[in-house]
């Protein structure tokens, strides 16, 4: 088991980095990408602005080498990734300057040792070789200075960028900042995350907590009036997307009865906001898991072991609870991994409907204003999650079902 | 095995004993076959048309322009306010279909209105608060219009001659005060075929539209018809697509293993853990968003689970001894595949068929609501459930969709869960 769990341990970077590498394709070829975004909203800032102010016009080839360079498209798709991955030093802090006649420029950049600080360099340049030097003459650590030419260049002077190089990357726990709100993506996630596990804990508590004992009693009163009413009943529930009932929802109960708040999420009134979402996201897993258990629990009592545990005389209740409960139970166990990654990333759709500010809507969000580094976060969170999740299902399995060896069959 | 084989007639028993999911069958494919029908049923353009002695059919010949028809314009008439003119001066007639709204048409809903005994001008509604009422040439361009307050003229009324405006007067308390140009000697007392315009959505039972008109005026009929054809030609695409893919790919990885069902097992990992709503919307986002792309975007995240399944079944079958047998007789691996592994997978194919339906009307559906489907002009559901969202008054929108979607699904769950019966293999 262990060994098992080792190997597939093992797999999990790999298919990670494949999956986060074809993610990070996308946000390199798709059109309408954040440099797109910047020079539109460039763009709109100048039509609302009066004519008598600044010309405006097309972005400089100054501003489009800055822009590309903020989002990382000066790199080559291979090496952005390695630098979003953390495996690259990339430029954490940089600025652009222009070398006076004398061969000699001054950058104020931010402290990187002493927070909120910004202090001097010097750069000066002999031949195509640049120095760079701190106030007291001294060169400064993780500091460089390159020459970075433009394409068609009004302007003679040569143009260097000064950056400090950095790790800092996925490995390194760091996930960038939103191209929209410039906040870290880390912060962006972790204000949102109480909500998505509030959503997803209560959602994974109730299903399991409702279908398990639901199943079992449908099971055991087979094919009376309970079960086959509630099967239909739970048919037509299961035949419903969430996220149309959540619409039906908003409509009657919210806006027509104003028995709940039609939008949004607020904590101090947490059970009343939480009530309809929560049961619209609920809905399909919910129909699953309690036919799941009905089926496996019928399928067992069918079994050669309780007939045998029925001859030895063991009672009905310690049958079904003990021997035929735990059997039916491992098709569900094998589901259970699956949970985590819903438990992280929300419910899209419930989200998008009731305007919850969970990860949901922060990943609807990120697509539409292509924020690259929030979505590429999220798809961090989930894939990872899914991955772990898959490994805690065999887990689950193994705790459940003594018989299944996995060290044999893989 | 064969079509007609005793166990698949005994499993088609069986499945038609299964009383709801038979008759969801029977009834999915007669909804089918009208759908097919398309513009015969549901459509602005008339079956037949008799105009001068000559017939004509619309339906058919598409586009016909006024000139022909005898009017003064050069576009294509409004049928439906020809159909009254033809009445009028009887120059002829002409047969609409059963709905005369296309899918994507927008409709001014322009009911007609009567004037009551204290002289108040109704549209069946009510009295006329405030709006217009006006007379309409045959392309559906107004003729001349008057301001209505509180059910009388007042304020503002026009003429139009090929929808420039040639004369004006204003109206108080039901007497023209002024009038430009001065000379103008038209009556300016509202006669002729009146009508009134309601705007969008409006609700059901004006003007023809049964289940009124959505946000930006489509009748709810014709919307729904043609949702439901977009639905059937998405499935006519994605089921051959879905099903071709996984059933090669699962079956050559299941019946060859080895580094092939190693390699092949990771990618399939890789591209199934990439969140699959994320991912079309981004696709989506990059192609122009039309039925077939969406679709086969669909297809590429879905093959996967259905090649998982065909995989398992396939390597099943290929340990068998027939399997063995036959490759010993010198059978190559394409007759393999063809002759035992794929036959041995239709069971896996039948019955997994209703689920990926099931699954292509909800991602369908999701992404429309969300926005990241369809160009708004085409008809689809999701996209009356997003209007439902936003217009929560307008409940002949949801109300409708609501009964169609889930109609829909729950006949397709079912059909699926009397093919399961059918097929347990516990049961054979």
């Amino acid at each position: 088991m262990r060994d098992y769990v080792l190997r597939r341990l093992l797999l999990v970077p790999l298919t990670f980095v494949g999956i986060t590498f074809v993610a990070f394709c996308f946000t390199r070829f798709v059109p309408g990408g954040p440099i797109e975004q910047a020079l539109a909203e460039r763009q709109q800032a100048d039509r609302k602005r009066s004519t008598a102010a600044r010309p405006s016009g097309p972005a400089s080839p100054e501003e489009l080498d800055n822009l590309k360079r903020r989002y990382g498209f000066d790199r080559s798709l291979l090496e952005a990734y390695a630098v979003w991955l953390g495996a690259l030093p990339g430029p954490a802090d940089w600025i652009t300057v222009r070398i006076d006649k004398a061969g000699k420029a001054e950058a104020e950049v931010a402290d990187d040792l002493i927070p909120g600080k910004s202090f001097k360099l010097n750069i000066s340049q002999t031949g195509d070789v640049f120095t760079l030097t701190t106030a007291d003459g001294k060169p400064r650590a993780h500091w460089f200075a390159a020459a970075a030419p433009l394409p068609d260049d009004p302007e003679k002077a040569t143009r260097v960028l000064v950056s400090r190089r950095a790790y800092a990357g996925l490995l390194q726990a760091e996930l960038g900042d939103s191209t929209t709100s410039d906040k870290p993506v880390w912060d962006e996630i972790k204000s949102r995350l109480p909500i998505s596990a509030w959503f997803g804990g209560w959602s994974l508590l109730l299903a399991y907590a409702i279908s398990i004992p639901l199943g079992v009693a449908k099971a055991l009163k087979r094919d009376g009036w309970f079960d086959r009413t509630s099967t239909q009943l739970l048919f037509i529930l299961y035949s419903v997307p969430g996220f149309v009932l959540g619409v039906v929802g908003l409509n009657f109960l919210c806006h027509q009865l104003h028995w709940f708040p039609s939008m949004g999420f607020n904590w101090e009134h947490a059970f009343i906001s939480t009530v309809l979402p929560l049961s619209c996201e609920m809905v399909g897993a919910f129909t699953a898991l309690t036919l799941f258990t009905r089926n496996g629990l019928l399928d067992n009592l069918t079994t050669d072991y309780v007939r045998t545990a029925k001859a030895k005389g063991l009672s009905n209740r310690r049958i079904v609870f003990v021997h035929v409960l735990r059997n039916s139970l491992i098709p569900i166990a094998a589901t259970f991994g699956g949970n985590l990654g819903f438990f992280l990333t929300g419910s899209f759709l419930i989200e998008f409907t009731f305007n919850i500010p969970g990860l949901g809507l922060l990943g609807y969000d990120s697509l539409v204003h292509r924020d690259y580094p929030v979505f590429l976060g999220l798809l961090t969170l989930s894939s990872l999650a899914m991955l772990i999740g898959n490994i805690v299902s065999d887990l689950c399995v193994a705790a459940v079902d003594p018989r299944i060896r996995f060290d044999k069959s893989a | 095995m064969s079509l007609f084989d005793p166990s698949t007639l005994q499993r088609f028993e069986r499945f038609r004993q299964n009383r709801i999911g038979w008759w969801s069958l029977l009834t999915l494919v007669t909804i089918s076959a009208l759908a097919l029908l398309g513009p015969l049923l549901v459509g602005n353009r008339p079956l037949v048309l008799k105009v001068n002695g000559a017939y004509r059919f619309p339906v058919f010949a598409g586009f016909i322009s006024g000139r022909e028809l005898g009017l003064e314009i050069e576009s294509e008439p409004n049928y439906r306010l020809l159909a009254e003119e033809l009445k009028r001066n009887g120059r002829g007639w002409l047969v609409m279909p059963p709905v005369p709204f296309a899918p994507a048409e927008v409709c001014e809903v322009m009911p007609e209105v009567s004037r009551d005994a204290e002289g108040r001008w109704h549209d069946p509604r009510g009295t006329i608060a405030e709006g217009r009422i006006f007379t309409l040439n045959a392309d559906g361009s107004r003729r001349q219009t008057w301001t209505i307050i509180a059910g009388r003229p007042h304020g503002d009324a026009r003429l139009f001659a090929e929808g420039i405006g040639i004369a004006r007067a204003k109206i108080a308390d039901g007497k023209v005060v002024q009038r430009a140009p001065a000379t103008d000697r038209t009556d300016w007392e509202p006669q002729g075929s009146l009508r009134t315009q309601v705007p969008s959505p409006c609700p059901p039972g004006l003007d023809g539209h049964w289940l009124g008109t959505d946000e930006s005026g489509h009748d709810m009929v014709a919307r729904l018809f043609g949702g439901f054809r977009l639905l059937l030609l998405s499935a006519l695409i994605y089921l051959p697509c879905a099903y071709g893919i996984g059933l090669v790919l699962g079956a050559a990885m299941g019946y060859f293993g080895g580094w092939f069902d190693m390699v092949s097992q990771r990618a399939m990992e890789i591209w199934s853990n990439i969140p699959f709503l994320y991912a079309i919307i981004f696709l989506a986002s990059l192609l122009e968003p039309t039925l077939a792309v969406l679709v086969l975007i669909l297809v590429a995240f879905s093959w996967i689970g259905l090649a998982q399944q065909l995989r398992a079944s396939a390597y099943q079958v290929s340990a068998r001894d027939y399997v063995t047998a036959s490759r010993a007789l010198g059978a190559s691996h394409a007759r393999i595949i063809w002759s035992h592994i794929l036959p041995n997978c239709t069971t896996v194919i039948l019955t997994t068929l209703p689920f990926s339906l099931h699954g292509l009307v909800f991602s369908l559906s999701a992404l429309d609501y969300l926005g990241f489907g369809l160009p708004p002009t085409e008809p689809s559901w999701g996209e009356l459930l997003h209007q439902a969202k936003e217009n929560w008054a307008a409940w002949w929108i949801l109300g409708p969709t609501l009964f169609c979607l889930v109609g829909t699904m729950v006949m397709i769950n079912s059909i699926g869960e009397a093919l399961q019966d059918a097929f347990d293999v516990r049961r054979t």
